[in-house]
């Protein structure tokens, strides 16, 4: 019976922390890629104009140290960019479309993205800069919020795994408390009757985490297959660094070791109070 | 807090002395028995073992004491899920001896008290007075300092109740101070010992030898 619980605590373990772990890492990649791109927008009724600015523009970027490439798009990359809410062929010659400005700045240094927004706003009224900090900031809260969700549903589930395993222990002491008392009362000292619960516990709680684990492991695999079916990049893949696999990889040992030391203290507490 | 179930009682036990401790049924011979295993503490009064105030002792000292003291329980207390020879086995591994000699050292005394055919035998199948020679066997192995017996000839025929009373008498010989609850009046005109007599809880008197 305890085998089977721990099994399905760690099934769920296995899940939660997975599910943080991928938002983790996704979010990571998102907010890495956005923090080394800026958008600069232009937005006039004169196409004239808005050439002017841009071009005032994209020769102040390629002056301004730290900015890897800045291009701007082309008319051909604009109405690909709507077609998809306009339909193909009907985005229209006389149609006002911004000018965009797509920025890359170097990972390597701080940038100043408040400084350069205000130069650029002299050379070109109508050019707003966007860091995409506003967007950033938005996705990084969801992202944490996510993360603690995990984070807390493994630590419910641990703390439930050492409950259960606190109750097996005491039914299996009340079950044995004749030779608890026998070997007791010839001497036998609490650490050498709490050793003989940790291994029976560790073993049982191994077997269980195993089981959980691997069925986990199942689960994860044929969700990644189905994600992978719906097309590369719609939905994130589950993919671990090398310290969250092996974090991963040793779920079994740890919740194995929260049963044994679970079942060790709670059969020293019980002992305790006896003479 | 119940009633008091000992009182005024006084004696004292020397190193290697033999004692019959005797009494009607109710008496206090089983509550006396375990204040000196140490399974109970006093409520009132002194008990001093091995030169130790009972009261005084730290509950993770008493392990040590319990391993210097055998008994025999009235209802021998086996563990049924060992075989005859591992509960035989038991006070020495407790007490970390050494495996090999353990189990050989285990089957000699188990031979002795006519058991030697039952060794791997469970208690639930073995009888009464093979029970008891088990319980006896267990709580003799590691030649204790203190001998304490509860009835330990009680289902037994009075052939094998002389040979285990053989059996106390040559541990005796050798240093464990011995006592042995009993009604049986045979067995205590056999062995010269003091006697010990409660009732009601008191004792009433203390034949010395």
């Amino acid at each position: 019976m305890l085998p089977g619980l721990i099994a399905v605590m760690t099934y769920l373990a296995v899940l939660s922390a997975a599910s943080g772990l991928a938002v983790y890492n996704v979010t990571q990649g998102w907010s890495t890629d956005l923090a080394q791109s800026m958008t600069v927008q232009i937005v006039h009724q004169d196409r004239d104009e808005r050439e002017r600015q841009t071009e005032a523009v994209l020769e102040l970027l390629h002056r301004t140290p730290g900015i890897v490439s800045a291009e701007s798009l082309t008319d051909n990359d604009l109405i690909a960019l709507l077609e998809p809410w306009l339909g193909s062929g009907n985005v229209s010659d006389d149609l006002p479309i911004p000018a965009l400005i797509n920025i890359t700045i170097s990972s390597e240094i701080r940038f100043d993205s408040r400084a350069l927004g205000a130069s650029i706003i002299q050379i070109a009224p109508n050019a707003t800069l966007d860091d995409h900090q506003q967007w950033m900031g938005r996705l990084v809260s969801l992202s944490k919020a996510l993360e603690s969700a995990a984070a807390t549903a493994v630590l419910l589930i641990v703390m439930a795994t050492a409950i259960i395993v606190v109750f097996a222990t005491s039914a299996r002491l009340a079950a044995h408390r004749e030779t608890v008392d026998i070997i007791h009362l010839m001497g036998a000292e609490d650490l050498m009757i709490a050793r003989e619960f940790r291994h029976h516990f560790m073993i049982l709680g191994f077997k269980g985490a195993a089981i959980g684990f691997l069925i986990g492991l199942v689960t994860l695999y044929a969700i990644s297959s189905l994600a992978s079916d719906l097309g590369a990049g719609f939905l994130p893949r589950l993919a671990l660094t090398g310290t969250q696999t092996i974090l991963m990889l040793s779920m079994p040992f740890l919740i194995a070791v929260l049963a044994m030391l679970t079942a060790w203290v709670t059969v020293l507490r019980n002992l305790a109070q006896t003479i | 807090m119940g009633a008091e179930v000992l009182q005024d009682i006084s004696f004292e036990l020397a190193p290697g002395s033999f004692h019959f401790l005797t009494g009607p049924s109710g008496a206090g011979k089983s509550s006396l028995l375990k204040l000196l295993y140490l399974a109970h503490r006093p409520s009132r009064g002194l008990v001093t073992i091995f030169g130790k105030n009972l009261a005084s002792l730290k509950r993770h000292e008493l392990p040590s004491y319990r391993r210097r003291i055998g008994v025999v329980f009235q209802d021998f207390r086996l563990l049924d899920h060992l075989s005859a020879v591992d509960n035989v086995s038991l006070p020495l591994r407790l007490a970390g001896g050494v495996d090999e000699m353990i189990t050989d050292h285990a089957k000699e005394l188990l031979s002795w008290v006519g058991l030697g055919d039952r060794m791997e035998a469970r208690p639930q199948t073995l009888s009464g007075g093979e029970k008891q020679r088990l319980a006896i066997a267990r709580a003799v192995i590691a030649r204790p300092d203190l001998l304490l017996a509860d009835e330990p000839t009680g289902n037994v025929d009075p052939e094998m109740a002389e040979r285990l009373m053989h059996l106390f008498v040559e541990l005796n010989k050798i240093g464990t101070t011995t006592v042995i609850a009993t009604h049986d009046h045979n067995l205590i005109q056999n062995v010269p010992a003091s006697i010990l007599t409660l009732s009601k809880g008191k004792l009433i008197s203390h034949e010395a030898l």
